[in-house]
């Protein structure tokens, strides 16, 4: 599905006029001032019309948070810092009715466990309905009904007439996913964050929801950041990865490359502790220790207690995200080179 | 090899008549693998239960170890579950919060009155042997990562020297990094032990790479059985086909499954798997396929299927 889509390698700073969303430097920081814990500590990204961008991480890595921040749904539980613009709108510094406005309609979210977005009580439909009268994309009640049986075909649901009626609760999880798709995607959004929205799914049923992001996508031009813990998902529907790791991007570039020639020792060593299908048993190489959660103290590169690969300054200094080719970036004191890959 | 565990025609019916495990043969060999994949519903943790006697079935025989276990109840059904351990997936939830570590992996000691006098000496034995230091024995559950907490639940249920282990979505809450760490103990722990494990899955990389034998199923039936090599790279039945094609990353032809699986309270007449499969013709809605030998098959692949022909037995 994505290899219809045109991959430019192109350095950032020239794609910046084009970018649908733009995100600079953000920080999300939870807890007291005195003991701040840092979720996302200075991720800078830019999202592309028609493009996915994958954010890949384990868990507490600060990915989910990037993706919440962006949409700034934390309130006043967090202090966001940094700049997020979708297009001419600077959502960092909008006022809660402006937030409102742009929310739904120009940037969706697709969160990970459609049960807890979906109002138990109520019909699909009017939840449908609801969303697309709010950003007044339909006139009338009844246009409304008839374009939230219309946007349930879109997602792939077998009766339609009968799902609008329906509760969540008489829906399988499947169904459940492809209509909380169907509101993300009510308002024709140019941005749409999906997090982790195939995590709680069965993996057939996941095939068939990875497979209808792809045909949204041809068809709406969306930009989308996908949100995901599974190196597989990554690979199929992401243009570009982002791998996140300690609430930093430590590692960012086109899909194969990342994952095919990973320059960063995180990056290479989740790929090998991943079971590959079909190569022969033996050991996996998992990684030693675990990762620091948000609000630990640490000095140097948050992945130097578990990486091989350290060098002196990996313990005293935390390295930038720099450019290693065009559309590449890393951030690692001693990045493995390609002349490394070649020979591994 | 010979055989552990011999389970035949095992069925389970819950209250509103769902069948959840519905006429499953299982095998499995001293120190051998056997993984059983499946999504959600298809009756592989309820098969798990039932192998433990955790739940008792409806029909159908077990013999572990020669003797009934199908059967057994009271002191002699308690005698043999030291026999036979579970991981389960949530260690958090399993293990007493209110209790070090070392005294929930002692408890299964006590229970089975196994190493008297020598328990507290055991329980520092066995957390080496999980790769934890032996004074995290004194620590709660909360104090512990998930990995951690993963390994305890394996002393615990090496506690009482098993011959099989249950693993029931045991690496599955796990970060993949943490994951892999577990995995491997786990194979150093039966080389070491020689113990057999059940591994339950809905994840196929990770069966394929620790399972021996792997088992599909489908709707409360194995629908396919055979080496993991041979499941892996020739699968026969469509099921398995689909199963395999749907991992992200997956190297093939994509086979998407239309619809969800049917409820298993009101099934399908004739193959249970004819109103998702591609390959679906007149004679599966009255046709309900024996898992058999398959001929054209690796050697011990066996798969339910009416396009699939089966072994002319040679044996008289």
């Amino acid at each position: 599905m994505s290899e219809t889509i045109q991959v430019e390698v192109t350095p950032r700073e020239e794609v910046s006029e084009t970018a649908v969303l733009e995100v600079r430097d953000l920080h999300t920081e939870f807890g007291s001032r005195d003991d701040p814990i840092a979720a996302v500590r200075g991720v800078s990204l830019q999202l592309h019309r028609g493009r996915t961008l994958v954010l890949l991480g384990e868990s507490g890595s600060g990915k989910s948070v990037m993706a919440r921040s962006v949409l700034r749904l934390y309130g006043r539980n967090a202090r966001i810092t940094g700049s997020v613009r979708l297009g001419d709108v600077d959502i960092s510094a909008a006022d809660e009715r402006q937030l409102q406005a742009v929310r739904g309609e120009r940037i969706a979210l697709v969160p990970q466990d459609p049960s807890g977005a979906l109002d138990p009580l109520r019909s699909v439909g009017s939840q449908l309905v609801e969303v697309l009268r709010q950003h007044g994309i339909v006139p009338t009640r009844a246009e409304a009904r008839d374009r939230a049986v219309e946007l349930l075909r879109l997602v792939g649901i077998p009766d339609p007439k009968r799902v609008v009626k329906a509760y969540p609760h008489q829906l399988s999880g499947g169904m459940r996913q492809r209509v909380v798709i169907a509101i993300g995607v009510s308002c024709n959004p140019q941005v749409l964050i999906a997090d982790e929205p195939t995590t709680a799914l069965d993996v057939t049923v996941q095939a068939q929801i990875l497979e209808l992001f792809g045909a949204l996508q041809d068809s709406l031009q969306m930009a989308i950041l996908l949100v995901t813990h599974d190196v597989g998902v990554a690979r199929e529907v992401g243009d570009e990865i982002a791998v996140m790791y300690a609430g930093r991007i430590v590692e960012h570039g086109p899909t194969a490359k990342v994952l095919d020639a990973p320059a960063h020792p995180y990056t290479a060593a989740l790929l090998a502790s991943v079971p590959t299908p079909g190569i022969a048993r033996g050991r996996l190489s998992p990684i030693p220790g675990r990762a620091v959660l948000a609000g630990e103290s640490m000095s140097g590169c948050p992945f130097a207690p578990r990486c091989q690969r350290t060098v002196a300054s990996s313990w005293l200094v935390e390295p930038d995200l720099v450019s290693i080719e065009p559309g590449r970036f890393v951030a690692c004191s001693n990045p493995i080179r390609p002349e490394e890959r070649i020979a591994s | 090899m010979t055989v552990l565990l011999e389970a035949e025609g095992l069925r389970k019916v819950f209250s509103g008549g769902v069948r959840a495990v519905d006429d499953v043969d299982i095998e499995v060999n001293r120190g051998e693998t056997l993984g059983i994949v499946g999504e959600s519903g298809c009756g592989k943790s309820t098969t798990a239960k039932l192998l433990l006697r955790l739940l008792t079935p409806d029909r159908g025989s077990i013999r572990f170890d020669g003797a009934d276990l199908g059967r057994a109840r009271g002191t002699r059904l308690r005698k043999m579950r030291a026999d036979l351990q579970l991981v389960p997936q949530h260690p958090m939830t399993s293990l007493n919060p209110r209790v070090p570590v070392g005294a929930s992996i002692e408890f299964n000691m006590r229970a089975q009155d196994m190493y008297p006098g020598r328990r507290s000496q055991r329980v520092r034995e066995l957390m080496a042997m999980v790769g934890l230091p032996p004074e995290h024995a004194d620590r709660y559950p909360h104090e512990l990562s998930g990995g951690q907490l993963q390994r305890v639940a394996i002393a615990r249920a090496l506690a009482t020297d098993p011959k099989l282990l249950v693993c029931d979505e045991a690496v599955s809450a796990l970060d993949k990094s943490v994951q892999a760490q577990v995995l491997n103990l786990l194979v150093d722990i039966q080389q070491q032990l020689g113990v057999a494990y059940i591994f339950i899955s809905h994840d196929l990389a990770v069966v394929e790479h620790i399972a021996d034998r792997v088992a599909v199923m489908y709707l409360g039936r194995i629908v396919e059985e055979g080496p993991a090599k041979t499941l892996w790279r020739e699968p026969m039945h469509p099921y398995t086909r689909a199963l395999l094609s749907a991992m992200p990353g997956y190297a093939q032809e994509r086979i998407i499954l239309s619809g969800d699986p049917p409820s298993p309270v009101n099934l399908p007449s004739g193959c249970r798997f004819r109103t998702r499969c591609p390959d679906a013709i007149t004679a599966c809605e009255s046709f309900d396929p024996p898992l058999v030998g398959a001929r054209g098959g690796g050697a011990g692949q066996k798969a339910a299927c009416v396009h699939v022909k089966p072994l002319v037995s040679t044996s008289p």
